[in-house]
């Protein structure tokens, strides 16, 4: 092995990299570096003469990757028909997370009494009838508060005797869900 | 926008011959010149001409045989089996030289670092320029003359070892 400093410079000769000119002062007396050039260049030419890689594997190649780009392009085409196709029953089916209206049973329990309270006027006003009296929108919900509304007996009333807990049960849909509304009588009771 | 099947008409054997030459191996080969032309087929629309599909395929192949090489960090010094050698002449005496020949330098090239070997290759067999080589590989041209020329020493330092 060539042991000289010049033999980088050498080897940037054989490829070209290098001009030869740039060493044509130490190929003069480097005997060892002449040698090296020599064999580099043949290092070289022998490198150039790849392998061949027989047709039959090229052809191979050729056909997975021609097969492959095919079947890629057919699934983004399929791909695109599925979601079409789940958009379009999305769209034709009803929205079935909407809830459906819940069905009203009112009824007020009888056989609880409740002892009657009397107690020293109050100047609040009734809060219940002021949230009575402004109407709004029907939905599930309203009609629901507004059937519990209902069945409260009037608050600026005076309690003609016992007065029971009000209780509504609202039956969904869902036969495992009941909605239950208790109304329980608290504080002041206008006279 | 560039013809896929054209190009890959163009660029299918430089791919594999390249492919070759960095992994030593066939089969190795074939699958990264096929992952290559897919990864081509899903880009071609991102190259802006077709002259730059040749240094975006070199890049591409490198990179792939340079991820194979990490995965299995078992350099396969095998020579290359099942391929023919270009031959002048009728003459098998000839031709079986050459080919142990080639064994030689396939095996002095795989046992080059995966950087020096590329430049190596790239120089040398596909004829890239400098500059080319240093695009393909993200380095300066500084460097892949280094490489080339330590290379190419590393290269005939092994191939005397051989002769010996």
């Amino acid at each position: 092995m060539n042991s000289c400093e010049w033999s980088e410079q050498v080897a940037l000769v054989a490829g070209g990299d290098l001009d030869e000119s740039a060493l044509d002062g130490h190929l003069a007396h480097c005997p060892a570096c002449r040698e090296l050039l020599v064999a580099l260049r043949s290092d070289r030419e022998w490198l150039q003469t790849a392998p061949v890689v027989p047709v039959s594997v090229v052809s191979e190649v050729r056909a997975n990757v021609l097969r492959r780009t095919r079947t890629h392009g057919r699934l983004w085409w399929a791909a695109l028909a599925a979601a079409l196709a789940i958009g379009a029953f999305w769209i034709g089916t009803p929205h079935r997370d909407a809830p459906a209206p819940p069905a009203l049973v009112t009824h007020v329990k009888p056989d609880v009494q409740v002892p009657a309270v009397t107690t020293a006027p109050s100047v609040r006003p009734p809060r219940k009838q002021l949230r009575r009296s402004v109407p709004r929108p029907a939905s599930g919900g309203d009609e629901l508060m507004a059937a519990f509304a209902a069945a409260l007996p009037p608050l600026n009333s005076a309690p003609a005797g016992p007065q029971a807990d009000t209780v509504i049960t609202a039956s969904t849909a869902d036969p495992d869900v009941v909605i239950v509304l208790i109304g329980e009588l608290q504080g002041e009771v206008n006279e | 926008m560039p013809d896929f099947e054209q190009l890959l008409t163009q660029h299918q054997t430089r791919v594999l011959s390249l492919a070759l030459r960095l992994t030593g191996n066939l089969a190795d080969a074939q699958d990264i010149a096929q992952e290559v032309f897919m990864r081509l087929h899903r880009n071609l629309k991102g190259l802006p001409a077709v002259s730059a599909v040749a240094p975006w395929l070199h890049r591409v192949t490198v990179n792939a045989c340079f991820d194979l090489g990490r995965k299995s960090r078992s350099s396969r010094l095998t020579s290359i089996d099942g391929l023919t050698l270009t031959s002048n002449g009728p003459d098998p005496e000839a031709l079986a030289l050459r080919q142990q020949h080639q064994d030689r330098i396939q095996s002095a090239l795989l046992s080059l670092g995966e950087r020096e070997r590329a430049a190596i290759v790239l120089r040398d067999l596909e004829g890239l320029t400098t500059a080319e080589v240093a695009a393909a590989l993200g380095t300066t041209e500084a460097t892949i003359r280094v490489q080339i020329s330590r290379a190419r020493l590393k290269l005939r330092a092994r191939l005397t070892e051989v002769r010996k």
